[in-house]
């Protein structure tokens, strides 16, 4: 019995190696930045977005124009969801009148999906209306958390540069759900045409940008690195778990019965699969067949754990 | 093959209470639902669903984790449910504060799959006891009949909800479907079609076989979760309550076997007072279980610094994932002293003369 515990902790450990070595590599790419930043200066203070220029141009064009024509100024972010959205309402719930130009701007865009950009905190999420994905106006959400089950039905076009700890602020609004009980309003937002032109002339955490704290971004290697160090650490946390449900079972296998034994080889079944589902969830928005297999996986999960403590 | 004790009741309390609490009340409210049919859940809804709760949901899940540690003889008897499956859930528990986008969702995701499985296990146990209370031997073709319906109304109803890929919230924790291909949902609705037939068949081949009607309370169970899973994808407001039914099932033979066993084991004189009082300690108790549970409990993440949605919903996962666990080991516990306690009727608890069989099935 104590080599089917060490066998299995033992494949565990390698197939994750090799997973997390293919995830490091696959996470090098950069998309191209636009110079242009929109500001945001909320009632809690500055949000500076960059655009990804190359992959959504329309986006980047779209809220480009909203903001000069001033319609973002006094929109709130009336959404929020820990670890998931801080999201801004569509301009037309702003109850202040439009003039013609102002309402004509308001018209949906295409969606701009892109395989090489995902849905990972800190960037720019566009909403759209029900399930149509040409529907997308002007409310688009922060990321506060990777989200990559939206990859491919809502486009990214940018990221928060800048103002993490301003999100930070939002976040400890009390919420009712996920509306904030206390107004976050935009104050005025802005188009500056190069990042200088802000950071030359405002006050800000320079720290922040670099080291890429809370929600702020500043490049997608930093976000695949901080994604890969919490992943390597839940994945190493939870082999440790298996080693020892595997030594417990070793060390008191006379004092238990075949049924506890058993029992124990289940639970690090279950931690595997816990661990496997953590690891190649993300994955299965790119392969159907692998969420086929983890589907199928937890089921026979639940059929085994039917014998949990099941007297022979 | 058919036969029973004719001294034995098919019902736990009598037809119209077992008749409710197995299935009735979910018909009584579908249908009432009907009429105030809407395609979202109401605030009406939610709140009704939210006080119920505390008095249905809540003290259920605190029932199970009663029954096995309430005496010492249950906690050896299932050693590694009782002493190691608290600490591998709260080992959950500390990984989902400590990495809230990367084990929450997962963890939340575990007991949200798992969920409707425990539903279909119970819908099967309570198929089989009153299968056993009527003294219907049921062969293996036709358990497995009804098996393999009762789990494709859950794979439907789970298969159809992975199908999406835009995920799903839970108290704030975002956690992503498995995307699997439309095609699956439409095999397994098939299958369920399938199923549907079959278990219809098995009826009539049982009934023409022993040459009466199949009781309907053993069919009720299979039938209830098939509206459960199936029919309430049409009506939100249903959905609400599809947990709450469930407790309502497990609350009257947990009832039964507390009040069975309490009674065996002290040597009380069955009596009507004694029911009364046993029944109203036991769901105070399980009352106040239900609260620490799921009121005070998601405050202590609050009071550490998480959101408060967060800690709830954490919580529960972890609250529900341990009743799993103890809900696949306290039906088997054993005790000397008490005979049969998934047989008994409240004239055994009452002292009152027993009611005539009422299954249908006449003894051997």
């Amino acid at each position: 019995m104590k080599y089917v515990f060490l066998c299995i902790a033992a494949l565990f450990l390698l197939g994750n190696t090799v997973y997390v070595y293919s995830e490091a590599s696959a996470e090098q790419r950069r998309p191209t930045v636009s110079e242009q930043r929109v500001v945001f200066s909320t009632s809690h203070g500055d949000l500076v977005f960059a655009f990804y220029q190359g992959a959504a141009p329309e986006h980047m064009a779209q809220i480009i124009r909203l903001v000069r024509l001033g319609l973002y100024n006094s929109v709130k972010a009336f959404r929020i969801i820990p670890g998931f959205i801080v999201q801004f309402e569509e301009i037309r719930e702003r109850g202040a009148p439009f003039s013609r130009e102002q309402s004509a701007s308001l018209r949906p865009i295409k969606a701009e999906f892109s395989s090489e950009i995902k849905h990972l905190k800190g960037r720019l999420s566009m909403a759209r209306w029900g399930n149509n994905p040409d529907s997308a106006v002007s409310s688009f959400s922060v990321l506060l958390g990777d989200a990559p089950h939206l990859d491919g039905k809502y486009t990214v076009f940018g990221f928060l540069e800048s103002g993490g700890s301003v999100i930070n602020k939002m976040l400890s609004i009390p919420l009712r759900r996920s509306l904030p009980s206390k107004d976050i309003y935009v104050i005025n937002a802005y188009v500056v045409n190069h990042k200088d032109e802000y950071y030359g002339a405002n006050t800000f955490d320079a720290e922040e940008i670099v080291a890429g704290q809370a929600v702020v971004v500043d490049d997608t290697a930093s976000i695949g690195g901080r994604r890969n160090d919490g992943l390597h650490n839940v994945v190493s946390i939870l082999i440790g778990v298996i080693i020892a449900v595997s030594l417990l079972g070793f060390f008191l296998q006379k004092q238990l019965n075949k049924s506890q034994v058993v029992s124990l080889l289940l639970v690090n079944i279950l931690i595997s699969t816990f661990t496997l589902v953590i690891v190649l969830l993300p994955r299965s928005s790119d392969m159907p067949w692998m969420g086929v297999a983890l589907f199928v996986g937890i089921f026979v999960l639940f059929r085994l754990m039917s014998n949990f403590e099941k007297k022979p | 093959m058919a036969h029973t004790s004719p001294n034995r009741s098919l019902y736990f309390v009598n037809a119209p209470v077992d008749y409710f609490f197995i299935g009735g009340s979910s018909f009584l409210l579908f249908f009432s639902l009907l009429f105030f049919y809407t395609d979202v859940r109401t605030p009406e809804v939610v709140a009704a669903g939210v006080f119920l709760s505390w008095i249905i949901n809540w003290p259920h899940f605190s029932m199970s984790t009663y029954r096995l540690y309430q005496s010492k003889s249950n906690i050896q008897q299932y050693p590694v449910t009782a002493y190691f499956i608290p600490f591998l859930v709260i080992g959950g528990v500390f990984l989902s504060f400590s990495y809230p986008l990367l084990v929450a969702p997962i963890f939340v995701k575990l007991f949200i799959l798992w969920s409707p499985y425990h539903f279909s296990g119970q819908t099967i146990g309570i198929t089989f006891i009153y299968a056993m209370r009527s003294g219907m031997k049921l062969d293996a073709l036709e358990r497995k009949v009804i098996i393999v319906f009762v789990y494709f109304t859950f794979f439907v109803s789970t298969i159809r909800a992975e199908v999406s890929r835009d995920g799903y919230d839970y108290y704030g924790i975002t956690y992503a479907s498995f995307g699997v291909p439309q095609w699956m949902a439409t095999l397994a609705e098939y299958c369920l079609w399938a199923a549907l037939v079959l278990f219809g068949l098995m009826i009539v081949r049982w009934s023409v076989r022993n040459r009466k009607v199949m009781p309907i309370i053993i069919i009720l169970p299979a039938a209830t979760q098939y509206f459960w899973f199936v029919q309430s994808v049409y009506m939100p407001s249903f959905q609400e309550f599809v947990p709450l039914l469930h407790s309502l099932q497990y609350m009257l033979i947990a009832w039964g076997i507390q009040l069975k066993e309490k009674m065996d084991v002290k040597k009380i004189t069955p009596s009507k007072p004694y029911v009364l009082a046993e029944t109203s300690r036991w769901f105070m108790i399980n009352f106040i279980g239900g609260a620490i549970l799921f009121y005070f409990l998601p405050k202590v993440g609050g009071a550490l610094g998480y959101s408060s949605l967060f800690s709830m919903g954490v919580m529960f996962a972890a609250v529900q994932i341990h009743h799993f666990f103890v809900d696949g080991v306290i039906w088997k516990l054993k005790n000397n002293s008490v005979a049969h306690p998934l047989m008994m009727n409240v004239s055994d608890l009452t002292g009152s003369k027993q009611s005539a069989p009422v299954s249908g099935v006449s003894p051997s």
